[in-house]
């Protein structure tokens, strides 16, 4: 048996690839993307969900694949992962994932998702996997992570219908339904996994006293004598956005641009007010407000 | 034989008990289902796929996918009623229409073309629980009727519930209270039919079928003009819940706790429950776990064409005794209720645009089902060339052959409303299977049975032509699904 795997879960834009590729230059832990493994049972019908899908789903597994398997991430490398995963189509994911734990042991696995949070079935596949996984709920306020990833998903050609608000015409993208959809989907989802499993972690514990949130992470994750770690995980093998051919398996709160008065608008936040993204000029839902209000924010 | 309790069916525990249509390919629809008496009685609806050309205005299928005659009443539509003997695993026709002279003196008409119900309950004058049978009459024939049998064996109309003249068929038959209900869900004319319109929506009520009249058990359309119809029913929480097709602001759904007719109703919800149009119909109710879930589409399997509604794929929503409800399948949005999500996490018709309804649920051990219509394997005889560009765009994606192969019903199930796993997503291997019709839960496991108009000669393209062929996996048929299926009986 592998060391237990660690499995950083969020709502979109709550900074699980950050979080990621900081304890993918651990000693003892090793960071993939996020792999959107539990998508399905099966390794042939995971691939064939990446074939159909419009969005970058599959670039991570591949991504991990060819730099482990191959020794780096061009397309050479890519080619080769692409076939060894085909080869393991009869596989079921869960294998697939001890095969890749079985490779970097005796290092940890890491693996963030924001993909599984939003569908408790896969969700429940990450429960049947690994019964001694311990889960990071990372979470950040409505407003930063709505402020940020409206500016991102304003750009987008193609905004996935789980984002977007269907009572307008056309549909609006609104980055409180994830953050909603996600979170209290996790919170149920904690209810059934011992409470030693879970820690529950804020982004903004990072970002106002780095070394007292990750010491405190680190003691919950059992990283003895490990915790002088950076905010910088520039070093990660995984931390820019890959070649041409898989270019995804980051969020874009990492690697995206967005203008100077979007991050002073998200760095000051607020529940009661008017959402800058709707045009209706509504705020956020009672139930958002009430989470987040659990969850310490104001 | 009794199945281990609470263990789910996956595909592998299904088994095919009758194909073709019975052997008659024109049997298009495994419409209803009840098991009665230890057997189990399936009403087929025929020719289906033939009456859609005389739908208005009618679908742009070229060429039309089945060979059929423009003369619709040269097809021998007289519907049937099977009974399937579990211990020896035979089908038997046990009753098939009965066929009279039409308003027109045209002879050979038939007196039902499908049975769009069934339901097993005791009348104030029967001596045991007997199977009435909702049916669907030709507009060449008299208003439909519901049959009534005490054995199986013998069929006959009761009282002719009170529709007008331009109501084709019925579906729900709804006990509650004392009575029973159901209400129109088809109107044909001179001009054509609509098979999922009635030309009123209204309730009525008897209690007791052998005699006493129908009454109406609501005001027309709730007092909605544009609730069109009364499209399903059913008991809830000591409540009778109905739920209405509205193609101008979208489906309601109502309920009452009966008493003197007519009754005093509450609504539930108004305009698609927030979705508007694309929830024109609440059209599938089925109590699960202390909730009522309610399926919700578009009529003609997700695309309107009269009033140009859709194309848009199925949901699933469920109401709690004190109406409020959960999104449990389909897209978020702010309601009079909060920002309601997919609880699942899936997308309409379970992430599947072409799953137009979510046609039947059924709990069965401990688990709810849940099965779709897709018209995926419509997409060879569909004009995709005129689609809009972004449409166009998905669909080479994902390739219109592979689609259309892969084109039959999906079968899902869940055992707390939120976890769905399919059972399976391509109509059990059959891509002609566009439809899991109907459900019977019953101790020998749980029976399906499809709707597949894609018999008897389908239109297939041969060598770059389009010729008409025999189709030995069109028709309905109908799957079992058990963990230990009982191997027949040879001395029985």
């Amino acid at each position: 048996m592998t060391p237990a795997p660690i499995v950083i879960v969020a709502a979109p834009f709550s900074g699980s690839s950050w979080l990621a590729g900081v304890l993918g230059t651990q000693h003892g832990l090793y960071a993939v993307p996020q792999l959107c493994a539990f998508m399905a049972d099966r390794v042939d019908e995971l691939l064939q969900i990446f074939a159909l899908s419009q969005d970058e789903h599959g670039d991570a597994l591949h991504r991990a694949v060819a730099e482990l398997y191959f020794g780096g991430q061009q397309s050479a490398h890519l080619e080769e992962a692409q076939a060894w995963l085909a080869a393991r189509g009869e596989l079921r994911v869960g294998e697939l994932l001890d095969e890749l734990a079985a490779k970097i042991a005796p290092r940890r696995l890491v693996i963030p998702e924001t993909e599984a949070p939003l569908r408790p079935i896969q969700l429940r596949r990450m429960r049947q996997w690994r019964a001694d996984t311990q889960f990071i709920h990372l979470h950040r306020h409505p407003w930063t992570q709505g402020c940020r990833f409206a500016a991102w998903l304003q750009d987008r050609l193609f905004v996935p219908i789980d984002y977007r608000d269907y009572s307008r015409y056309p549909p609006l993208p609104d980055p409180q339904i994830p953050w909603l959809r996600a979170n209290e989907t996790l919170d149920r989802f904690f209810a059934e996994v011992p409470e030693a499993n879970v820690m529950r972690v804020a982004s903004e514990d990072f970002d106002r006293d780095f070394d007292a949130a990750f010491a405190r992470l680190a003691g919950y994750l059992r990283l003895d004598g490990e915790t002088a770690a950076s905010r910088d995980p520039s070093t990660w093998v995984y931390a820019a956005r890959g070649p041409r051919e898989a270019p995804g398996g980051l969020e874009a709160d990492v690697w995206a641009p967005w203008p100077d008065d979007v991050e002073r608008l998200a760095l000051a936040p607020q529940l009661e007010a008017p959402l800058p993204w709707r045009p209706d000029g509504r705020g956020f839902d009672a139930a958002v407000i009430a989470l987040a209000q659990r969850y310490g924010y104001r | 034989m009794i199945q281990n309790a609470g263990v789910p069916l996956v595909a592998d525990d299904f088994r095919l008990t009758c194909r073709s249509g019975f052997g008659d390919g024109w049997n298009h629809y495994a419409h209803s289902m009840a098991a009665f008496r230890g057997k189990v009685y399936v009403g087929t609806t025929r020719g289906s796929m033939a009456g859609l050309k005389l739908t208005n205005p009618a679908p742009d299928l070229k060429p039309w996918p089945v060979e059929s005659p423009d003369d619709l009443y040269a097809v021998d539509r007289r519907a049937e009623i099977w009974e399937y003997t579990p211990e020896t695993a035979d089908w038997r026709l046990a009753f098939r229409s009965p066929t009279l002279t039409g308003v027109n003196g045209r002879a050979g008409v038939p007196s039902y073309i499908g049975y769009r119900g069934m339901t097993v309950f005791q009348g104030r004058n029967d001596a045991a629980p007997c199977l009435y049978v909702a049916t669907w009459s030709p507009h060449l024939a008299h208003s439909p009727d519901l049959l009534r049998s005490e054995d199986g064996v013998h069929f006959a109309p009761v009282q002719r519930p009170p529709f007008g003249p331009t109501v084709r068929a019925f579906r729900t038959v709804q006990p509650f209270g004392g009575r029973v209900h159901l209400s129109a869900t088809a109107t044909g004319t001179a001009k054509g039919f609509n098979q999922d319109f009635a030309s009123e929506a209204v309730i009525y009520a008897s209690d007791d079928v052998a005699g006493a009249p129908w009454t109406p058990a609501n005001a027309e359309g709730f007092g909605n003009p544009d609730n069109t119809t009364v499209f399903e029913m059913a008991e809830f929480d000591g409540h009778l819940y109905a739920g209405t097709a509205n193609p101008i602001t979208g489906g309601e759904l109502w309920k009452t706790r009966g008493g003197d007719l007519p009754y005093r109703w509450s609504k539930v919800f108004d305009r698609g429950a927030g979705r508007g149009l694309h929830n024109e119909v609440a059209g599938t109710l089925c109590e699960f776990k202390g909730a009522l879930y309610v399926a919700s589409g578009v009529i003609n399997g997700g695309y309107h064409r009269a009033f140009r509604i859709g194309p848009a794929a199925a949901e699933i929503m469920r109401f709690w005794p004190d109406d409020s409800w959960d999104l449990i399948m389909g897209e978020a949005r702010m309601t009079d209720q909060g920002l309601k999500y997919p609880l699942s996490g899936i997308t309409p018709g379970f992430d599947n645009l072409f799953n137009g309804y979510v046609w039947r649920m059924q709990v069965h051990d401990g688990w709810l089902y849940a099965s779709t219509m897709s018209w995926a394997s419509l997409l060879p005889y569909l004009p995709t060339y005129a689609w809009p560009p972004d449409i166009a765009a998905v669909l080479r994606r994902w390739s219109p052959e592979r689609l259309a192969e892969t084109g039959g019903f999906s079968l899902w199930r869940t055992d707390d409303g939120i976890h769905w796993e399919p059972v399976t997503r391509d109509g059990f291997g059959n891509k002609f299977n566009w439809g899991g019709r109907t459900f019977a839960s019953t101790p020998h496991g749980l029976f399906i049975g499809t709707a597949n108009p894609f018999g008897p000669r389908l239109a297939m393209r041969r060598d770059g032509e389009w010729q008409y062929a025999f189709n030995p996996r069109g028709g309905c048929e109908i799957w079992l699904g058990s963990k230990q299926h009982h191997e027949p009986d040879a001395a029985a």
